[in-house]
């Protein structure tokens, strides 16, 4: 009996304790949210499944200007939030098959955040201005990159917003518009 | 942002003057340049000229109604002597009187407001009257150190931006040549080109080695009224193979663009009117400024194309075709806008072109047919 009781009391506070977590992340969420309309990914790594699924990353040819597409298998996420960061991750760490990656070579993602109205900030260190070519072409083939892998992949993230070292910038490197949203693009991608 | 506010204004201002007028008028106004002197005719009306020369007279006719005025405004110049006007049934006549029968013209008009051009080339030795020329052109300019040159009445403005400059130098090739020095003399070149060629005032957003910001130089064309703005460029790029040059202008992608007319109008309709608004305000401006392109875009995207036609000339290169893209130094410049990419300096067979002072001439020489290409086919 005591045995019995002890049981179901264990059972209890784990449920509490799952209750808890799921409250607390919920609550976070809504409360950075309601403050600044951004909320900020609490960066607690989902379990990831056997499951997995294919991303589709663009990525230069010597071929042509256009952007070409890679596929890859990345695991399944069920946090919109880690898989871009996984995806921009993997696009960064450039391409499996031969194909150029249009950011410089020590660029790192600094922090991801997604809004409600699908507009995702994707934050980089300096590096990625800093060791930029400086070319329109270079700063075209960087933004659509990123802005068409995340946008074609993840149907939450409707715009990008582009930063460096958690800041806002004018351009990258002296040309295309940093300081509003960019939007998937087909037109730069070659058929 | 508030440094926008008397840019605006001053836009406004100008457009003003030229559509401020209500009367029929002809306006005769004559000067310089070191090769060529103008004759520039504006008028209240869309107008045709028909040119005479006969000995040293060279006879203007414009049809026009009875009751036009007839204005001139006073010159000093080497080689037209007089111009005078009258007046008969149906028609205006100008009769400029030069210093010499030898001389050849050209003319070339555009609209809105309504100018006609008339180049007069004095020909043989006529030349030996130029220092006078030229030291009557040095007592018009500001003294040294002041910050710009005045533009001479009439005469309309195109604003050439040499990209980048100063602690930012833009693209760097492997063997260290920089941007911002490479598109400063292609500036420089397109500059004279024009200005000896060409009834225009060249104003550059920098001409030397200092960084000047992207909203700085958008003001530059806005508060010269300017007839063009191109920003020149070099490339740059990931790929070692991409080569030759490419010629953009502004897009505005459609959501954004949808998104902000509306923020605009919210605001103008809410907010304005709430005292403690500055930022909303400042806010609005840049909502206006920043769209100030959106009204040129065909213009600038033909004006693209023409000089894209003319450097795959010089280039021999394949069409990479004329691109569009949200280039934030031609989204506030109120009239028809391009950047132009020479060539790349990340390809070593382009970047020794570009250091060649030849080749920055012919790269100068094919921005300017371009231009006039725009001008004749579509300004006439």
């Amino acid at each position: 009996m005591e045995k019995k009781r002890r049981i179901i009391l264990a059972v209890l506070a784990v449920l509490l304790i799952v209750l808890a977590v799921v409250f607390f992340q919920q609550g976070g969420r809504d409360s950075t949210s309601l403050s600044s309309g951004v909320f900020k990914d609490p960066g607690v790594p989902d379990p990831e499944t056997e499951a997995r699924e294919t991303v589709t990353f663009y990525f230069l040819t010597e071929d042509g200007p256009n952007l070409s597409p890679e596929t890859r298998e990345i695991p399944l996420f069920a946090s919109v939030s880690l898989k871009a960061r996984r995806i921009v991750n993997e696009l960064l760490a450039g391409s499996e098959k031969g194909l150029i990656c249009p950011f410089p070579e020590k660029t790192q993602l600094r922090e991801f955040y997604l809004s409600e109205d699908g507009t995702a900030f994707v934050d980089f260190l300096g590096e990625v201005r800093n060791h930029h070519p400086f070319g329109s072409s270079a700063d075209i083939a960087t933004i659509y990159s990123l802005v068409n892998t995340l946008t074609f992949n993840i149907k939450e993230i409707k715009q990008v917003v582009i930063l460096v070292d958690g800041r806002e910038n004018q351009t990258l490197g002296g040309h295309l518009d940093l300081t509003k949203p960019f939007v998937f693009r087909a037109d730069v991608i070659s058929r | 942002m508030k440094r926008f506010v008397p840019a605006l204004v001053a836009v406004l201002f100008c457009g003003g003057l030229f559509f401020g007028q209500d009367q029929s008028f002809l306006r005769v106004s004559v000067s310089q340049s070191t090769s060529l002197h103008r004759i520039l005719i504006e008028s209240s009306f869309p107008i045709q000229p028909e040119l005479q020369k006969s000995g040293n007279v060279l006879q203007v006719r414009i049809r026009s109604e009875a009751g036009v005025s007839l204005r001139k405004n006073a010159f000093e110049n080497a080689f037209i002597r007089a111009v005078g006007w009258k007046q008969e049934t149906g028609v205006s006549i100008l009769t400029v009187e030069t210093a010499g029968s030898a001389f050849s013209y050209d003319t070339f008009s555009i609209d809105n407001p309504p100018q006609y051009f008339i180049n007069i080339r004095p020909e043989g030795n006529f030349s030996s009257d130029r220092p006078a020329v030229i030291s009557g052109r040095e007592k018009e300019s500001p003294e040294p150190g002041e910050p710009r040159r005045t533009v001479p009445r009439g005469i309309r403005t195109i604003v050439i931006d040499p990209g980048h400059g100063g602690l930012e130098a833009g693209a760097k090739s492997a063997e260290g040549t920089l941007e911002k020095d490479i598109v400063l003399e292609i500036s420089r070149k397109l500059k004279k080109i024009i200005e000896t060629q060409f009834a225009f005032h060249v104003e550059l957003t920098r001409d030397k080695d200092v960084e000047v910001s992207l909203e700085d130089r958008a003001a530059t064309a806005n508060n010269l009224n300017a007839f063009l703005f191109l920003s020149i460029h070099t490339n740059s790029s990931f790929r070692k193979n991409a080569r030759g040059p490419e010629t953009y202008y502004l897009s505005m992608n459609a959501p954004d663009k949808e998104a902000r007319r509306l923020a605009y109008f919210e605001n103008t309709a809410t907010e304005l009117d709430e005292s403690d608004s500055s930022n909303e305000t400042d806010e609005i401006q840049l909502i206006l400024w920043d769209m100030a392109q959106s009204a040129y875009l065909q213009q600038s995207s033909r004006l693209a194309e023409k000089i894209q036609a003319e450097l795959n000339l010089l280039f021999r290169t394949r069409d990479r075709g004329v691109k569009q893209n949200k280039f934030y130094v031609l989204a506030g410049v109120a009239c028809p806008a391009v950047l132009i990419e020479v060539a790349f300096l990340s390809f070593p067979d382009d970047e020794k072109k570009l250091l060649s002072s030849d080749f920055q001439d012919r790269v100068a020489q094919a921005i300017y047919k371009g231009l006039v290409n725009y001008i004749r086919d579509y300004q006439e």
